[in-house]
């Protein structure tokens, strides 16, 4: 049903099962809100987003009321202004106040609210809280006294991924978000994706960097020092100067990189069709051996994680092809004494976690040194006063110089079944289509045939926990060659620690840059890299 | 545990798993990690969520008890008849603080909103047993026959 309502004296369609909050999004009048999150039933706690009632003078939650019949409201109301000073100058009653030395800084939803309501002082004393901190995972840093428990994190820990490693705990004055037995975030069933650090308005919860470790080794190691930059973080730092040209971008980057002081700079390209390549031949064998199970076939550390311990009954499924950031760990690092010092850039919180898994480490040492974030290499690069386009172009070190370009591709969305499908045909007959399926289509969740052989196969790509959920029966029942499975909704290329920005239609446009650089490159499936043809060849003398 | 387990149902309300908790902790004296483990994948609520809910209600303990649970109240009328002073000299003697056992097991000291009792207060309760209107000689009292 439709009806109009009044929003400040202005007369405004809405159909009756939307809340006041959704009205005045859609026709931009913008409120603050500080526990609202879009797709998550709202729970009215912050009370930020009141609107008055014109009527009855009465001020409601607009995230949580819907609107009825003969509203008439108003947004900005003195009576409305005043209340939204007040919550916020009780959230900052405790605060702790130690802003210039906080992660968030400019980001900081509160201190922008804050900063709208014409806040200047302290105007209910408290006392400031104690620090108290979660360290013991190795991305995710939360600081408990800049909470102010808007419930963000719990409830998309709980609702959108279903696992709840922090919930609220205690009561009254001791009200406090935990983890089970309050031991931390590394000895709960957290599956280190990072979501959380995303949606907390304050900071609250961090990425733990690692930037001024870096440029302390740069600066008094005498090892090799590599770096290995994932696409996403090339494809956001050109998005985010707005150089058109993925490989512009890339080079670009090589050439600060090589002025830092590193002495090889690579892509994650190679690592990408190392994995491409090993799981097409797996796939191969698979078929060639007339099994009937699904495979499942994925590089993110947080989905695997959650696969092992949440559902269990898939996991022998998983193809456990190590991923290409360890992969090229393992190629760079062949001996234990290495004098190698790796450094890996990533958009993702769980390739921290990855990391120092015991596998990954030789002799209790990882075997990638130093995970950063894109938005650290931001960091880095504005430390050593570094912009973009840069003086200094170069091309990758060997073997990224002969990149593909389902590297990059391979970090979007759907990119896992794309270019593993390309492979697939271009290693049994040599010949494939360009675009094989709709890989723009932004669906969490895509089936897919083509014909292998003679031989009709179906796969699906998965994006998000609560799509893998849904088609846990179908992956058990054998239903597909193999599914392609991340848990960030938009893959890679949005990851949760890219470089913090408003736009959310970023991830688009990261994509397109991506899309564009595959479209005009012939080099474009994993086996065309000569690389991966010495690496095969070395691998068949090997056995 | 295992038999105490495999008599539940896999499904249960807030309500139940509060009378789950309850019997759990009567029986065996505190909710452990095992416990919650796997009471989670028995009754599907995530062992974080279970925690959660138990850590509302201060009746719940996660650490094994001492032999005799102390509890001082620490709610508005006793805290008129001055049991801080109370829980310091406990403290003090003691040496053990809010939530903690004694190393030799026998006791714990938990701090309690309010033990029902205001009429007389201050209140101690040791297990089962309530001392009304406590002074600081007869904590000493209790105390010398707990040890
Ligand atoms: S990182 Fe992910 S799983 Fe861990 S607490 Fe945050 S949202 Fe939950
Ligand atoms: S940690 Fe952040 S998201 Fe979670 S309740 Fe506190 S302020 Fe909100
Ligand atoms: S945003 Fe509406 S109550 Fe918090
Ligand atoms: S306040 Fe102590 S018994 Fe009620």
């Amino acid at each position: 049903m439709e009806f109009t309502i009044t929003i400040n004296n202005k007369k405004i369609k809405v159909s009756n099962n939307e809340k006041i909050l959704d009205v005045l999004r859609r026709i931009g009048i913008n409120i603050p809100t500080l526990c609202n999150v879009p797709g998550l039933s709202p729970t009215g706690a912050c009370r930020l987003c009141v609107v008055e009632l014109n009527d009855t003078n009465e001020l409601v939650p607009s995230c949580s009321t819907p609107v009825r019949v003969g509203m008439n409201i108003s947004t900005h109301s003195n009576k409305v202004i005043n209340a939204r000073r007040v919550i916020v100058n009780l959230l900052l009653s405790n605060h702790p106040d130690n802003c210039l030395y906080c992660d968030k800084r400019s980001y900081c939803e509160l201190h922008q609210i804050a900063e709208n309501l014409n806040i200047t002082d302290r105007s209910f004393p408290g006392e400031p809280k104690k620090s108290k901190s979660d360290r013991s995972s190795p991305g995710i840093l939360r600081e408990m006294s800049k909470c102010i428990l808007c419930g963000r994190c719990v409830r998309i820990c709980e609702e959108m991924l279903g696992i709840s490693a922090i919930d609220i705990v205690n009561r009254g004055k001791n009200i406090e978000i935990e983890t089970i037995f309050k031991k931390g975030l590394f000895y709960s069933n957290c599956i280190h994706c990072g979501l959380c650090i995303k949606y907390c308005p304050t900071g609250a919860i961090i990425e733990k960097s690692y930037v001024q470790n870096l440029i302390d080794k740069l600066n008094n190691s005498e090892k090799e020092k590599v770096i290995v930059i994932s696409n996403s973080t090339i494809a956001d730092i050109s998005n985010f100067y707005g150089i058109k040209k993925f490989t512009d971008c890339r080079n670009n980057i090589v050439g600060a990189l090589k002025d830092i002081g590193f002495d090889k700079v690579f892509t994650l390209s190679p690592g990408n069709e190392i994995f491409i390549y090993e799981n097409a031949v797996k796939i191969l064998n698979h078929i060639k051996d007339k099994s009937n199970n699904t495979l499942i076939v994925t590089d993110c550390p947080a989905a695997k994680k959650y696969v092992k311990s949440e559902l269990s009954e898939l996991s022998p499924l998983l193809t456990s092809i190590p991923s290409p950031q360890q992969i090229l760990a393992k190629f760079f690092k062949k001996s234990d004494d290495s004098n190698v010092f790796m450094t890996v850039v990533t958009p993702c919180v769980a390739n921290k976690y990855e990391a120092v898994q015991s596998s990954n480490t030789t002799k209790g040492v990882p075997d990638i040194d130093i995970v950063i974030s894109s938005n650290e290499l931001l960091k880095l690069f504005n430390t050593y006063g570094i912009e973009f386009p840069y003086s200094r172009k170069q091309i990758p070190d060997n073997p990224s110089n002969s990149d593909t370009s389902a590297g990059p591709l391979f970090e979007t969305k759907g990119g896992i079944s794309e270019t593993l499908i390309r492979e697939l045909l271009y290693q049994n007959q040599k010949s494939y289509p360009k675009k094989l399926f709709e890989i723009k289509n932004d669906k969490n969740f895509i089936e897919f045939s083509f014909v292998l052989n003679n031989q009709q196969f179906k796969i699906a790509s998965i994006h998000g926990i609560s799509s893998l959920k849904e088609k846990v029966e179908d992956i058990l029942s054998g239903k597909y060659l193999f599914v392609e499975l991340r848990l960030c909704e938009n893959a890679c290329i949005d990851g949760c620690v890219q470089l913090r920005d408003d736009d959310p239609d970023k991830f688009k446009k990261i994509k397109k840059l991506i899309l564009d650089y595959d479209e005009t490159n012939n080099s474009d499936t994993a086996s065309k890299n000569p690389f991966i043809k010495a690496y095969k060849n070395n691998n068949l003398k090997q056995k | 545990m295992e038999e105490f387990l495999n008599k539940l149902p896999t499904s249960v309300s807030k309500t139940e798993l509060l009378r789950i908790l309850q019997e759990f902790q009567d029986k065996y004296g505190y909710l452990d990690n095992d416990f919650i483990h796997e009471l989670s994948k028995k009754i599907g609520i995530q062992p974080g969520k279970i925690f959660g809910i138990a850590s509302f209600y201060s009746q719940f303990r996660f650490k094994p008890s001492g032999k005799y649970i102390v509890n001082l109240c620490s709610g508005v009328a006793c805290h008129i008849n001055s049991s801080e002073n109370l829980i310091n000299v406990f403290t003090k003697l003691t040496g053990l603080k809010d939530g903690e056992t004694s190393a030799d097991g026998k006791i714990t000291l938990e701090l309690v909103p309010c033990l029902g009792g205001c009429a007389n207060s201050p209140v101690v309760k040791v297990n089962d047993k309530y001392y009304t209107k406590v002074t600081k000689a007869d904590l000493l009292k209790i105390i010398q026959e707990l040890k």
